[in-house]
């Protein structure tokens, strides 16, 4: 275990209620972790600890300032295509459905100017966030969900279990994964087609 | 001026031999003593602004598109030399006045990407790396003769002061995942000019403390599959123009502490039960009990009758009795076993009673009359059946289509989100109508892509910062990164 350093001024602990417009980073409101396309959620509709569920944003919000800093990504915006999770009334979600519950499991996309995917760059940011960021583990995540049977690509950058005293160790764990299972273990690998 | 000969001396003594050594002396009196410029992207070349030449494009910061929105503007010509304009400071804010022939354009950029582009094309490029704010101390206005869109990743707050007024020429179009709550302190009025039409998939409550008035100039149809209750606790006055019908399958009941029924003609009937009281009155014009028994039916009646019986156990008068065991006064008797001595004086009855005999008109409520009527005739009963099968709940809901997981047709962002739970991913139910409906592509098992490009594992690398410190060359090996 190893105590990580917080920002004092998005450090949740310090806050005395935690909103859906309370600041886990800069510009960066939980809110918007919530209204994600692919799981839109409501802050009422959580039953976790939001102050658990803050830190946890605030270590994904760590791994989006990155992003942000880094020129090489100012063409593109990165999304969080599935924020925090309520499952439905007859679903025992396991997995990442799980761990995005507690905001522990975010998955993002990488957009170009075009509003589409930008599916070369994501690999990029995978290969950017596997060198720079802490995490526990990160699924360069490829499916051809799509209707028209395209690719689309996803990055879930999952936090371990962050404490009050954000003792926390990252594992830095990688995988790629193809709809849904696993591509390529301990490595990154680019889909194309 | 700085040369290799003057102050070879002094530097020695000020700057020590260590950095005399490392820092060189500029080969020319001209180059700059701080030693920022030129920039190490100028090194053994000239001068001139890369920018300027057309070499390098300085771009704003773009923060990409959002899913179907488009931040994409058209391609910018580079620059050619002279005719860019560039102002480039050590820090690397820069201002661009750009005369080039096709590619003519403004650029005022900070070292961040922020800035304002004015692009050949007429574009505007406004770009915020953190909060922008715009103070308008008057009015404000806003023409956009085009397509708009506006993406918020956060919350979005509007207050007006005044009245917000929204004039749209097409349709608009709500979309929540939440709640949606309108808080309105005096009234609210609707109108709807053509149809109007509500689904409800949980429950609907509606309270109104005042009055409540529902005109229809149609019909008016209520299809309830459940129980319906009204509750009222004042009067209720259920009134048709024409026909009022109530029918049940099995009961209907009505009682109060006086109940009026009337109408010009009126029928009850049934196979069983009562009808009247102790101190009811019964008017009609014929009385026929149900076929069998003595003669023409089995009525038995208890009381006084004025009339004529075939057979009486007690009769005032009886006009002609075929065997009555006791008589106050017959005119002729077949046999009379006793009798008084002396003949009473007779009461004076009359000899023709007022009688005629009158047929019911309408038929003898028998079974099979009375079942005609029920099952087959205007007023009998009517079957009721809302929704078999609940075929149109099932439509509705949707939650037979996508496996109890959506009640609502997904988009492609949430089936993928779902998909994530291997027990999802293996829910036939669920992907099978997904597929039906073109929602998920059939190819969602395949596992092996058909092409890749580029690996990176997860073995041990050197890592470095992202900016580098100073103004090192590109070729020096010891290189100091912001991390």
């Amino acid at each position: 275990m190893s105590i990580y350093l917080v920002d004092p001024t998005y450090n949740p602990n310090f806050f005395d209620s935690i909103t859906s417009s309370t600041k886990v980073g800069p510009g960066i409101p939980i809110a918007k972790f919530l209204g994600a396309p692919g799981s839109r959620t409501q802050f009422d509709q959580i039953t976790e600890d939001t102050k658990k569920i803050a830190r946890q944003l605030y270590l994904q919000a760590e791994a989006i300032r990155l992003v942000q800093k880094n020129s090489d990504f100012n063409q593109n915006r990165l999304t969080v295509s599935e924020g925090i999770y309520v499952p439905a009334i007859t679903e025992s979600p396991s997995g990442i459905n799980k761990n995005k519950m507690t905001g522990k499991s975010i998955v993002y996309q990488l957009m170009a100017p075009s509003g589409q995917i930008d599916i070369e760059k994501s690999f990029d940011l995978a290969v950017f966030w596997k060198d720079y960021a802490q995490f526990d583990e990160l699924v360069l995540d490829y499916d051809t969900y799509d209707p028209d049977g395209s690719i689309s690509c996803q990055i879930v950058l999952t936090m371990p279990e962050c404490t009050e005293s954000f003792d926390i160790n990252f594992s830095q764990k990688i995988q790629t994964d193809m709809n849904g299972e696993l591509l390529s273990a301990n490595e990154l690998v680019e889909v194309l087609e | 001026m700085t040369n290799k000969v003057d102050n070879l001396t002094k530097r020695l003594t000020t700057l020590g031999e260590g950095r005399e050594i490392s820092e060189g002396v500029p080969r020319e009196g001209f180059a700059d003593p701080t030693g920022e410029f030129p920039a190490r992207d100028h090194f053994f070349g000239t001068s001139i602004n890369k920018a300027a030449r057309g070499e390098r494009i300085n771009k704003l910061y773009n923060g990409g598109g959002d899913h179907n929105v488009s931040v994409e503007l058209a391609d910018q010509k580079p620059s050619e030399f002279p005719y860019n304009q560039v102002n480039e400071t050590q820090s690397g804010h820069s201002i661009e006045i750009d005369d080039t022939p096709g590619g003519e354009r403004i650029l005022i950029k900070h070292k961040s990407g922020a800035g304002v582009e004015f692009r050949s094309d007429g574009s505007v490029l406004y770009a915020s790396k953190n909060k922008r704010v715009d103070i308008v101390g008057g009015d404000n206005t806003v023409v956009i003769e085009g397509e708009a869109d506006l993406v918020y990743n956060g919350n979005l707050n509007i207050k007006v002061t005044g009245d917000y007024n929204l004039d749209v020429g097409g349709n608009i179009n709500v979309k929540t995942s939440g709640d949606m709550t309108e808080s309105i302190h005096r009234s609210h009025t609707v109108e709807v000019v053509e149809n109007q039409n509500t689904t409800v998939k949980g429950d609907k409550g509606v309270k109104v403390l005042g009055m409540n008035t529902n005109t229809v100039l149609g019909d008016n149809n209520q299809l309830i599959k459940g129980k319906q209750r009204n509750y009222v606790e004042g009067d209720v006055e259920l009134t048709s123009g024409n026909k009022l019908i109530t029918t049940a399958v099995n009961e209907w009941a009505a009682s109060a502490l006086t109940v009026n029924i009337s109408g010009f003609t009126a029928s009850v009937m049934g196979f069983r039960g009562t009808i009247g009281g102790e101190f009811m009155d019964h008017y009609g014009k014929a009385f026929s009990g149900p076929p069998g028994g003595t003669g023409l039916g089995g009525t038995t009646f208890y009381g006084s009758l004025i009339g004529k019986a075939t057979e009486s156990i007690t009769s005032l008068y009886a006009n002609r009795a075929g065997y009555t065991p006791f008589s106050e006064f017959a005119t002729t008797a077949g046999s009379a076993p006793t009798g008084p001595s002396k003949p009473k004086i007779p009461k004076i009855y009359p000899m023709v009673m007022p009688y005629v005999t009158i047929p019911p008109t309408a038929p003898m409520p028998i079974a099979p009359v009375v079942t005609t009527h029920l099952y087959t005739g205007n007023y009998g009963i009517r079957e009721v059946e809302v929704d078999k099968d609940d075929k149109l709940k099932k439509q509705i809901l949707k939650t037979d289509e996508y496996g109890d997981l959506f009640n609502y047709i997904p988009t492609i962002h949430e089936i993928r989100s779902k998909m994530r739970d291997k027990s999802n991913r293996n829910n036939s139910e669920f992907t099978g109508n997904l597929i039906a409906e073109g929602r998920l592509s059939n190819k969602f098992r395949d596992t092996r892509p058909k092409k890749i490009g580029r690996t990176n594992s997860n073995s041990n690398k050197i890592r470095f910062g992202e900016t580098i410190l100073g103004n090192n060359p590109p070729e020096n090996r010891s290189k100091r990164f912001l991390v």
